[in-house]
């Protein structure tokens, strides 16, 4: 049975110096299959090399001429030669089944499908990058088996994550199989795998709250405005000031489906470049209140000293709009909104320092979350590893029907022979002896069978195949 | 038949709302799903209890305390309504306890109580039942929906901590939504009630008024209901002040029913 190994840096063992160097990115991952080659003699390759009919070995699918032409000249690593003179034919390569490569910012990960040593596969890292094994070993962690399969679903259910429960994750592991697949690089044991990684990821989403709330300013803005309205195209919001952080909280309101978007600023000019660069409408300053009286979410961040909206324009504005709630986030310092707005009835008014509170509330939410999802993966992890245990029995299995199956055609044969010879012979005989031949050896097949499946269940799977192998004299010609 | 089925319901509904305060207070969606499940039971129950007095058990349709089977039908059929429409339980953490305390009553006072006059078994009593409860029904939604509005009102105004509100509340101005539409559409149905029952004491009685606490009482609710329409409708007023009023007119509404009706000199204790 081939083992599964998984290697890789991220933003905890590696800084980003490290990271950038060591990266295997969608146009430089190519780079590195060449150094890895496929040791089933029928893989469909499209390497030169592996049309040689002598070769029992293929290189992976991306051929060194597939590598990016702006890569090879733009990389000082390979702009020495040509990218069909790739460092593949040079150095040692590694025998592996699948693999997949997941690169992204914070992270690059290789899952391997192979029976030797890691290190090997570190070597082969390090060739396609042209650093040393010693510069990247100290980066790198090496997981087998189990511990491999536990990462890679931490990894994709974003327990693993810089920021923990981040959805971009799982969307760089979807990229990272379908290149794999593309490749031909991915076999059975890819496939099931990332499969369920994705459930895992899934599940881990659907049944604790590791992503379910807002770590940013401007998303935790966005899930308060949501608190107070319920369906946000029916409502308008008011960019007041053309701050940075502001500009992104009401480009998350714009991607809710906000109504409209009115931007006021001193500098009328101002507004009119930032209402065409996000979609918005630019209004003079002096329309500040008439248009308190229609929006319903405003986002302030001026270069004030002073507050420009103040609790008595507010009760004014709140009695013409009969109460209609009001949502302030207002992230200048000094603050625009006076704080006694928050007093008046359908107001609410959330300052920086009160958003920077939610966000953390929500990451220690998350971290608490992320405990129920570790008891998830580590559930996953164990199911999975006992089914890839179990395809160890296969051979073993196959190997006891195909035993028992010769045994019983042969005496088969002799007896129909000499019913025959008795004269008895016939088509319906024929298929009542196949039947009971048929029978018989299912029936014989039960206890070894048994056997198999309760030592593998007992953790001693090796075991019970060396039992059973050695019984029905399986190894013997 | 009747025993065993409102004995079955109570002790359902006790389970049930242990269950739906220990699942949200824990936030075990599994324990809330159960409480919901036993709710539906009860709601069943009831129905089988009302269906089986209307047909067959006569005699304790003609019961006093008989007439807390539809209020509390109509108070979870709308509860299940709002369960299935806005896909909220938190209607049932007041219905749960609310639905007992009615079984309960009606249960201890069911023992050894006189009998309805049969002459106020006339079509206009039920149609005067039937609106009243509904009326009153819809007014527990609006309280409900009033009492979720403040509690989430209250963390988002003095910042508290998020967590503390379930994930899936709905937004403020929903609730606010759910307890307007539940005043336009309840005020009328009470209205029409209480009209149809000043109709029915003529009838039967021979004056519309007679100065029953029970009367004083409805006619105190339904100027309350009314302002509580005409500020929702004319004034286009929402947020707080509809939401405690209509809390207020939903508590005073129980305790017409439960307190009035038992505890006061009044002809309407059938």
């Amino acid at each position: 049975m081939t083992k599964i190994h998984l290697i890789g840096l991220n933003h905890r063992t590696a800084a980003v110096e490290v990271r950038e160097k060591f990266a295997l990115t969608e146009f430089t991952s190519p780079i590195m299959w060449p150094f890895l080659r496929k040791k089933h003699p029928n893989y469909k390759a499209d390497s030169p090399e592996s049309n040689s009919e002598t070769s029992s070995e293929t290189s992976f699918g991306t051929s060194p001429k597939s590598i990016p032409e702006s890569f090879c000249n733009s990389n000082p690593e390979t702009s020495s030669g040509t990218c069909s003179e790739t460092k593949a034919t040079q150095k040692p390569q590694v025998l592996l089944d699948e693999a997949l490569i997941l690169s992204t910012c914070n992270r690059v990960e290789i899952v391997a499908i192979y029976d030797g040593p890691c290190e090997d596969l570190i070597q082969a890292w390090c060739d396609a990058r042209g650093a040393s094994f010693e510069e990247l070993k100290p980066y790198v962690y090496c997981y087998e088996g189990k511990e491999a399969i536990m990462h890679l679903f931490r990894v994709a259910s974003s327990l693993d994550s810089l920021v923990l429960g981040e959805p971009q994750i799982l969307g760089q592991l979807k990229s990272a199989y379908r290149l794999s697949v593309e490749a031909n690089h991915a076999g059975i044991m890819v496939n099931k795998l990332l499969h369920k990684s994705f459930s895992v990821a899934k599940r881990v989403r659907s049944e604790t709250g590791v992503a379910s709330s807002a770590v940013s300013i401007s998303y935790a803005a966005v899930e308060l405005a949501k608190r107070i309205f319920d369906d946000m195209s029916e409502h308008e919001a008011l960019l007041l000031g053309a701050g940075e952080m502001a500009e992104l909280a009401a480009m998350h309101l714009m991607n809710n489906g906000i109504s409209r978007l009115c931007i006021v600023n001193r500098t009328f000019s101002r507004a009119e470049e930032l209402a065409n660069r996000i979609g918005g409408e630019a209004l003079a300053f002096e329309s500040l209140k008439d248009c308190l009286l229609s929006t319903d979410i405003v986002i302030s961040s001026t270069g004030s000293v002073e507050p420009i909206i103040y609790a008595d324009t507010m009760r004014d504005v709140m009695k013409q709009r009969k109460n209609r709630p009001m949502f302030f986030i207002d992230i200048a310092m000094p603050r625009d909104i006076d704080p006694a707005v928050n007093n008046l009835d359908g107001v609410y008014v959330y300052d920086i320092d009160d958003l920077k509170e939610v966000v953390e509330e929500n990451l220690a939410q998350r971290k608490d979350e992320a405990l129920k999802a570790a008891a998830i993966v580590e559930e996953e992890s164990h199911n999975f590893e006992l089914w890839h245990g179990s395809l160890s029995l296969k051979p073993t299995i196959l190997d006891i029907e195909e035993k028992g199956n010769s045994i019983a055609q042969e005496e088969l044969q002799t007896t129909l022979k000499r019913l025959e010879k008795l004269g008895i012979a016939g088509e319906e005989v024929r298929k009542a002896l196949e039947k009971m031949a048929a029978s018989i050896v299912r029936k014989c097949h039960h206890a070894p069978l048994r056997h198999l499946a309760l030592s593998y269940k007992h953790n001693q799977g090796e075991n019970g195949i060396a039992v059973v192998r050695q019984i029905l004299k399986l190894d013997d010609n | 038949m009747s025993v065993f089925l409102s004995g079955s319901a109570l002790f359902i509904c006790a389970i049930a709302t242990v269950a739906i305060f220990a699942g949200l207070l824990g936030r075990n969606i599994k324990i809330k799903k159960f409480a919901v499940l036993l709710m539906g039971i009860v709601f069943i129950l009831i129905s089988l209890l009302l269906v089986h007095t209307l047909f067959d058990d006569t005699a304790m349709r003609g019961m006093r305390s008989w007439y807390l089977i539809p209020l509390v039908w109509s108070l979870l059929a709308l509860g299940f309504a709002g369960y299935f429409w806005l896909k909220q339980d938190l209607f049932f953490l007041s219905l749960a306890p609310l639905s007992f305390v009615i079984l309960f009553a009606g249960f201890i006072f069911s023992n050894g109580e006189a009998t309805l006059n049969a002459t106020l078994n006339g079509p206009i009593f039920w149609v005067h039942l039937g609106l009243v409860f509904m009326g009153i029904g819809l007014m527990a939604l609006a309280s409900g929906a009033g009492g979720i509005f403040l509690w989430q009102e209250r963390v988002l105004k003095r910042k508290m901590k998020l967590s503390t509100l379930p994930k899936d509340l709905p937004s403020l101005l929903a609730l606010d939504k759910i307890n307007g539409m539940a005043t336009a559409v309840g005020f009328p149905l009470y209205l029409l009630g209480v009209l149809s029952g000043f109709s029915w004491a003529y009838i039967s009685w021979g004056t519309f008024f007679s100065a029953d606490p029970k009367e004083i009482f409805s006619i105190m609710i339904l100027f309350l209901y009314a302002y509580l329409f005409h500020r929702r409708q004319g004034y286009g007023a929402n947020g707080r002040k509809p939401a405690i009023l209509a809390i207020l007119i939903f508590l005073a509404s129980l305790f017409s029913i439960i307190v009035v009706n038992t505890l006061l000199p009044t002809h309407h204790n059938f």
